[in-house]
């Protein structure tokens, strides 16, 4: 099972914390999980419900970029992702879609949607506070005014 | 009324950001067959069912998504008075000379108002691999994987959806078997120039020219049902399903390739006859009418594309 699908059970020793910047909690992700996917492994276990805040989920594949991310700190590969969602340049600063990150130590990572349908989400879910509770209320701003910068 | 004109999909050529990848999961899970590879690193891939030389066309690229989707028409005649109905209504329409694809003869090719890009063509190969036409057995060679038996449809989202029913009902002679209208207008179309309840359907999006699905055809809701098997066996991004649309009544799983485009297979859907009238949803039974058993939309169906 392991060698088909090597993410489905990684071994409880080789995997590293990823901090969503703005969490006092990590999850954990091995080197050759999914970031997204260790994080969605995560959130079914029920170790991340009502305190974490979490990075959108699309494709899973690189393809459609609701995803994208920073890494603030740490080492990390990545696997093939579109470019018309992080360009090499944006790559080499630090950039990458959280579906296509295998980290090589612990990470800290932060939202960067720039998916315009994404960033309109964010905007909604900071508009309505009965959707959100109160932390989630500040990361929305925060990612929606990041986004903006980015544009 | 038999069927005339544009016959059905015959093509879609899909960008893929590893071509090894994207092999192993279209030949090897969705099971297709692999018919060949071109010099300038394109496959060509088929449905079992099909008789066609090909169905899918894979490229790699920077980014994925949709490059093209080509219909059969019945003849060059045909090809024709098409291109002249295409011009008066407006649209640039090129020529792509035979060959550009392996087996495949002249094309028309031009942009809808939604931004993709949409090509007919009358003469393509017989397929080496094509199911058997004396004293036929019911599949020339075991199916594999989910068993897909034909390229059926596409889903593209873009903006002008209107406009893009017009072009196919008054230039094409294609009929509007469902859509949803809410209060801002047109949300989708189901369009269909055959018996069946779609060929190719469009949602309004802000962004021109984006996929939002490949479809290919499975036998039964069993078949569904061991497709999902497949794809959590083998770590296959699923979107949603195994469920149920109420537009078109099929029986469907959603999933994504390698890179990131989404894909879907299904059975079942009903018989359309081009007298029908056209079933129409409103913004109160959308959810029903995109996912029947769920009864509400999710926002990864309504945002989430290449």
């Amino acid at each position: 099972m392991t060698a088909a699908n090597p993410s489905a059970n990684p071994p409880e020793t080789l995997r590293y914390a990823v901090r969503i910047d703005g969490n006092a909690h990590h999850f954990l992700c091995a080197p050759d999980q999914r970031l997204l996917v260790a994080m969605e492994a995560a959130r079914g276990s029920d170790i991340m419900r009502r305190w974490m805040a979490t990075i959108p989920v699309g494709c899973r594949r690189g393809g459609c970029g609701v995803c994208r991310i920073r890494v603030l700190d740490g080492d990390y590969e990545t696997g093939a992702m579109s470019a018309d969602h992080v360009s090499p340049g944006e790559r080499a600063d630090g950039y990458a879609l959280a579906c296509c990150v295998y980290p090589r130590g612990p990470l800290t990572v932060s939202l960067a949607p720039r998916h315009p349908n994404q960033v309109r989400a964010m905007e909604r879910a900071q508009a309505d506070p009965s959707q959100q509770d109160p932390s989630q209320q500040e990361r929305a701003a925060k990612v929606a005014a990041e986004a903006g910068g980015n544009d | 009324m038999a069927i005339t004109g544009v016959l059905r999909p015959g093509y879609i050529q899909i960008r893929v950001l590893d071509m090894a990848e994207a092999v192993q999961h279209y030949v090897g899970y969705i099971g297709l067959n692999k018919v060949s590879e071109g010099p300038d690193g394109r496959v060509y891939l088929k449905g079992w069912d099909e008789f066609d030389r090909h169905s899918v066309i894979l490229r790699q690229a920077a980014s994925p998504g949709m490059d093209i989707m080509g219909f059969k028409v019945a003849s060059n005649a045909d090809l024709d008075s098409f291109e002249t109905r295409l011009r008066d209504y407006g649209l640039t329409v090129d020529h792509i000379e035979a060959g550009e694809q392996p087996g495949l003869g002249r094309r028309l090719s031009f942009t809808i108002p939604s931004g993709h890009r949409i090509e007919l063509y009358a003469d393509i190969e017989m397929s080496d691999q094509h199911p058997p036409v004396h004293n036929p057995d019911v599949w020339p060679e075991l199916p594999r994987g989910m068993k897909a038996t034909r390229f059926d449809h596409a889903l593209l989202y873009g903006p002008d959806v209107e406009k893009v029913q017009e072009v196919f009902e008054q230039c094409l002679d294609f009929k509007c078997a469902e859509r949803v209208v809410t209060p801002d207008g047109v949300l989708g179309i189901w369009l269909t120039c055959s018996n069946k309840a779609h060929d190719l359907a469009l949602v309004k999006h802000e962004e021109p020219g984006r996929f939002h699905h490949a479809a290919f055809f499975l036998e039964s809701w069993h078949d569904v049902g061991q497709a999902a098997d497949i794809m959590t066996r083998y770590g296959i991004s699923i979107d949603v399903g195994p469920t149920r649309h109420g537009i078109t009544r099929g029986q469907t799983i959603y999933f994504f390739d390698p890179s990131g485009n989404r894909n879907e297979v299904f059975a079942g859907g009903y018989t359309y006859y081009p007298d029908n009238p056209t079933r129409e949803w409103n913004e109160t039974q959308i959810g029903k009418g995109i996912f029947y058993y769920e009864q509400q939309l999710n926002e990864r169906f309504l945002t989430v594309v290449t």
